[in-house]
């Protein structure tokens, strides 16, 4: 009786709304010309908002499809005989495998997820994980040539990506042997037999996971964009050579800006002349390793103990390197 | 109900594209990756909608696990909920511009150090060949895909520009703590996305008023003057006149610095 109650009123609201938004939509100057929506900032946001959502759109798709295809064609035998035993050298080949694999940080997190499950050691996925968005060539000639007066720049900001990465790996490593992941429903099935059967499983799995993490992205992008919208850059701008305090700046400044590792050279380049090298070195590290958008996936891909330590090493590794460099000069 | 969303999706970018608009919200080489994201999810709805029916059949077409594997009907049309805002607040935005109000939160003269720089810095140099390039003209007459490099250089070389006459186009903009002579005729450039935008722009001298986000054209003189304490090349205008066919949108469409990229590495 209740249930069908419950049933009832969600079908007329979900009617009503429904019904409303359709008349909306033939008539959008109604809503287009409303005081909320003519604000400025509500547009800025919305701006924004759909920019970033766009802008990762292609990425995401690509990196699930990636993931599911190995995941359907990729056998778990040959991934075990592919990864050296060595932790070491399993860590830097994860971290170099960036080097071969153009995935953006959009898509890294599904990808990254479906290597584990195969039997990637824990060690290797992590590294590339935080090194793949950064060494990879699309990202090296967009930096090159956003970086063209110091490109001395775009050498460290790989050589610091992979050390970081390594580092980050092993210690993670360490720390968890397995069961880092949340499990996915779709990983328990027997899967379908037949070549093209399993393409179609692959690209219908795909499309679950897609959609999945398109929800992230919108949120992720949306908080991004209402820190765009209400801090304005001079407040961060202002702090940029002073030492460490410049460093964390950086990396805030990065980590709320979550923008892509192709583009946040060319935002950060005026900036170059007149900020510590390490400053720099430091949002152009820790932007694509850690973001907004990146830990909203990170934390409902995997266990939050991983998901918490990940987060906080990196970020510990990321400020004493930076510290680190601010000693050593950069030309 | 992914079927569903993925399709609005594909109509929203197909929308986007008829009202020549997609590029209010990335830069003008990202279009093409969203064209294919938009064929990929058509892709993606189709195999939904033809695995839930066969599913409905009972055929073996994907795992017979029943709707998306165990999540909750309810978990779906809350996510879907989510992802439909987005879309909402792109067909409802307003058709105002908004080109100074992003350029006030992003900052105009924020790398105002670097505009200090002696023209000996690495970064400077850079700029010298179209520095020299616009020395040679008589009259130097800004293009929309020269925008950016061209207000950099005359900012970095501004004493080698002064008396030298200009033209430009652009919206007006005011800082709140410009005199009311000022303005700033501005564009704006992105590298991906609006979220990674930047403003660029010259610093005009006028004995008019003019309101933000008009779009004018400025001719006048180059002069170097103080801004909030710096030295800053900025134009004496002999006239201002507002613009006949104004660009659609506030951003430049061709980035200069951009297009090396796209030929070098895509």
């Amino acid at each position: 009786m209740m249930r069908a109650v419950v049933r009832f009123v969600f079908v007329v609201v979900v009617t009503l709304v429904c019904s409303v938004l359709i008349v909306l939509m033939i008539h959008p100057d109604v809503v287009r010309t409303a005081p909320f929506m003519r604000r400025s900032d509500v547009q800025l946001f919305s701006t924004m908002w759909m920019g970033i959502v766009l802008e990762a759109l292609p990425f995401v798709l690509f990196g699930v499809l990636i993931a599911a295809i190995v995941q359907a064609f990729v056998p778990d035998a040959f991934v075990r005989r592919i990864v050296p035993a060595h932790r070491g050298v399993a860590t830097v080949c994860g971290a170099l495998l960036g080097v071969v694999v153009p995935v953006c940080e959009c898509g890294m997190v599904p990808v990254v997820r479906h290597m584990m499950m195969k039997g990637v050691p824990i060690h290797a996925a992590t590294a590339f994980l935080l090194a793949g968005p950064i060494v990879n060539p699309v990202v090296f000639s967009a930096s090159s040539l956003a970086l063209q007066q110091s490109p001395s720049l775009v050498w460290w900001r790989m050589g610091l990506a992979l050390a970081i990465a390594v580092i980050v790996g092993l210690v993670i490593g360490a720390l968890f042997r397995t069961d880092v992941w949340k499990p996915m429903s779709s990983a328990m099935h027997p899967l379908p037999t037949s070549k093209r059967l399993k393409l179609w499983h692959a690209i219908d799995q795909s499309a679950i996971e897609a959609f999945d993490m398109l929800v992230l992205v919108v949120i992720g992008s949306a908080i991004t964009a209402l820190m765009q919208t209400t801090v304005p850059r001079e407040s961060l701008a202002a702090v940029g050579d002073a030492g460490v305090f410049s460093v964390i700046a950086m990396m805030a400044y990065a980590f709320v800006l979550s923008i892509c590792s192709t583009a946040d050279a060319f935002v950060i380049a005026t900036f170059v002349p007149v900020f510590a090298p390490a400053a720099v070195l430091a949002f152009l590290v820790y932007g694509p390793m850690l973001d907004i958008k990146s830990v909203v996936m990170i934390f409902s891909a995997f266990r939050v103990r991983f998901a918490v330590a990940l987060v906080l090493l990196v970020t510990g590794v990321t400020l004493l390197c930076m510290i680190g460099i601010s000693f050593v000069r950069i030309e | 109900m992914q079927a569903a969303i993925f399709a609005l999706f594909v109509l929203a970018i197909a929308w986007l594209i008829r009202t020549e608009s997609l590029t209010e919200y990335i830069a003008p080489r990202m279009v093409i990756f969203v064209q294919c994201a938009a064929v990929l999810l058509a892709i993606l709805a189709f195999v939904r909608i033809v695995s839930l029916w066969g599913e409905s059949r009972g055929w073996a077409v994907a795992c017979a696990c029943g709707m998306a594997h165990g999540a909750s009907r309810w978990r779906i049309v809350l996510l879907s909920v989510v992802l439909a805002i987005p879309l909402m607040f792109t067909y409802f935005a307003s058709q105002e511009p908004i080109g100074s109000a992003m350029v006030l939160r992003k900052g105009l003269f924020v790398d105002k150090q670097a505009r200090q720089l002696p023209i000996d810095d690495p970064y400077a140099k850079q700029y010298a060949p179209l520095a020299q390039q616009l020395l040679d003209l008589p009259r130097i007459v800004v293009t929309e895909e020269q925008f950016v490099d061209t207000s950099i250089a005359v900012d970095l070389f501004r004493s080698q520009f002064v008396g030298k006459s200009i033209e430009v186009s652009g919206f007006v903009h005011r800082e709140p703590d410009m005199p009311a002579h000022m303005l700033v005729v501005a564009r704006l450039a992105m590298a991906c996305c609006a979220a990674d935008a930047l403003p660029y722009g010259f610093l005009v001298s006028t004995t008019q008023t003019h309101d933000p986000d008009t779009w004018v054209t400025v001719t006048g003189t180059m002069r170097i003057g103080t801004y909030r304490g710096d030295a800053i090349a900025y134009i004496d205008a002999q006239s201002i006149v507002p613009m006949t066919n104004p660009p659609k949108s506030p951003f430049v469409q061709t980035n200069d610095r951009m297009d090396a990229w796209d030929g070098g590495a895509l």
